[in-house]
């Protein structure tokens, strides 16, 4: 009996010290965690409007406040539902990953889209950056494309964040694929192009872009979230024009 | 002084986890692709089992001896988690990179092993040298495991490109798993022929 009471005494005092240990250091931490996070994505959106806030690597290599006051100073975010209606009590800042990456099951639709805009330092001009999320071939993968002032031409594409084979599928992280997104235009004659992310030998035209070789599945994916998603975004930007 | 160097100097080659005891290739396999990443996954560990080792050996005469492995997996476990917060706080890209495999330690069976087989005997100062020896051995392989695979799989040394592009064609095996498994093998018939001391004078 005086075992087993020593037994639960010091088991209970071993959780104890260990969850009160835990759970300090996750509080003390968390905020810094939560603004590296924060950071990651304003950096990305950044990058794909053609910033220079990170280096070859694709590591942000300005400092946190130099990256807060770039971010506010130059972009604004809207959020969008799966309707491509503005969502007015929700900011890009508060969305989580579930709420932006996460088809439902019935539509394949997520529950919010959403949307960045960039207004040149000088000039004014603007430019727009939307989310796309999608199954490859093992995991998710996620990317930021911005778009020219038309809501049609391409101005960049990153990929952010996946776990394809490295080498095969996880090619996608690199310039060589991302710079062929470039130019590409979604729109032609007034109606929206299906995208196309081709393999060797079909043609490469103003919508669609060459594949990775030995990333079949990789690159199906890509194709059919890069339209699944831009077709949201279209419908907002169709009330857009039709408001100028 | 010499058995103290030992206990250090042991698990680098003759007793290595990784191609002796053959434990912990799990994330030998997982995150060798790249040399950078495989350099923080042995810090990590190597700190974890000193750690590990520390407590549980302070802790050996008081645990009560039927709840011994979940004591030690509660202590492991705390630490693990407390290493991968501190990484997401303040190396966060390298967290990125290494996601579940930091969390994964908790499932190293060197750190289990070293705290049963070691720690819960021996008093901390030697648990302790223990544990940078293990933890040491075990980076040991991981190290020359992901400069192999990421030298012939792309051609660079730590992100420094060495074999050019131009001429030379990244070895895509290298940077899947099997890749991974090859080269193990290759490194543990290696040491049992050529290095290990032992065996050669047993023979």
């Amino acid at each position: 009996m005086r075992d087993q009471l020593k037994v639960i005494g010091f088991a209970t005092v071993i959780c104890l010290v260990c969850s009160v240990l835990l759970a300090v250091v996750s509080t003390g931490l968390a905020p810094r965690q939560a603004r590296n996070k924060a950071n990651d994505v304003k950096g990305k959106v950044l990058q794909v409007f053609g910033e220079s806030v990170t280096d070859a690597k694709g590591k942000i290599c300005v400092t946190p406040d130099e990256l807060d006051s770039m971010y506010s100073e130059r972009i604004t975010g809207i959020v969008l539902d799966a309707q491509g209606h503005k969502v007015d009590s929700r900011t890009v800042d508060s969305l989580t990953a579930q709420e932006v990456n996460v088809r439902d099951k019935a539509s394949r639709l997520k529950t919010f889209y959403p949307l960045y805009i960039y207004t040149a330092p000088e000039s004014g001009a603007k430019r727009y950056a939307i989310h796309v999320s999608g199954k490859g071939l093992w995991s998710t993968v996620k990317a930021f494309m911005a778009l020219e002032g038309d809501l049609s031409t391409i101005a960049g594409i990153v990929f952010y964040e996946h776990q394809e084979t490295p080498g095969l599928g996880g090619e996608v992280e690199k310039p060589f694929f991302q710079d062929r997104f470039k130019g590409k235009k979604w729109i032609a004659d007034g109606n929206v192009q299906p995208f196309r992310v081709t393999k060797p030998g079909a043609p490469i035209t103003d919508h669609s872009v060459d594949g990775i070789t030995a990333a079949t599945m990789t690159c199906i994916g890509v194709e059919r979230f890069l339209n699944a998603d831009y077709a949201v975004y279209h419908r907002y930007f169709e009330q857009m024009k039709a408001q100028d | 002084m010499a058995k103290t160097r030992k206990i250090i100097t042991d698990p680098l080659s003759d007793n290595n986890p990784v191609t002796w005891q053959v434990l912990g290739v799990c994330s030998a396999l997982a995150v060798t692709t790249q040399v950078s990443t495989a350099v923080v996954m042995s810090l990590a560990l190597t700190t974890v089992l000193c750690f590990s080792n520390v407590v549980i050996s302070m802790l050996r005469n008081l645990i009560p001896n039927k709840i011994r492995m979940i004591v030690e997996l509660c202590v492991i476990a705390t630490l693990v988690i407390l290493a991968d917060q501190i990484l997401r706080a303040f190396l966060y890209d390298i967290s990125k990179q290494l996601s579940v495999f930091v969390g994964l330690i908790i499932t190293n069976c060197i750190v289990m092993g070293r705290a049963e087989a070691y720690a819960l005997q021996n008093p901390p100062f030697k648990s302790f040298l223990d544990g940078i020896g293990n933890g040491l051995g075990y980076s040991v392989v991981l190290i020359a495991v992901a400069s192999l695979r990421e030298l012939l799989g792309s051609g660079t040394w730590f992100g420094i490109t060495i074999l050019d592009t131009s001429w030379y064609t990244g070895n895509t095996l290298m940077l899947l798993p099997p890749g991974a498994f090859v080269i193990i093998g290759l490194l543990i018939w290696l040491q049992r022929t050529f290095i290990s001391k032992t065996l050669r004078e047993e023979d």
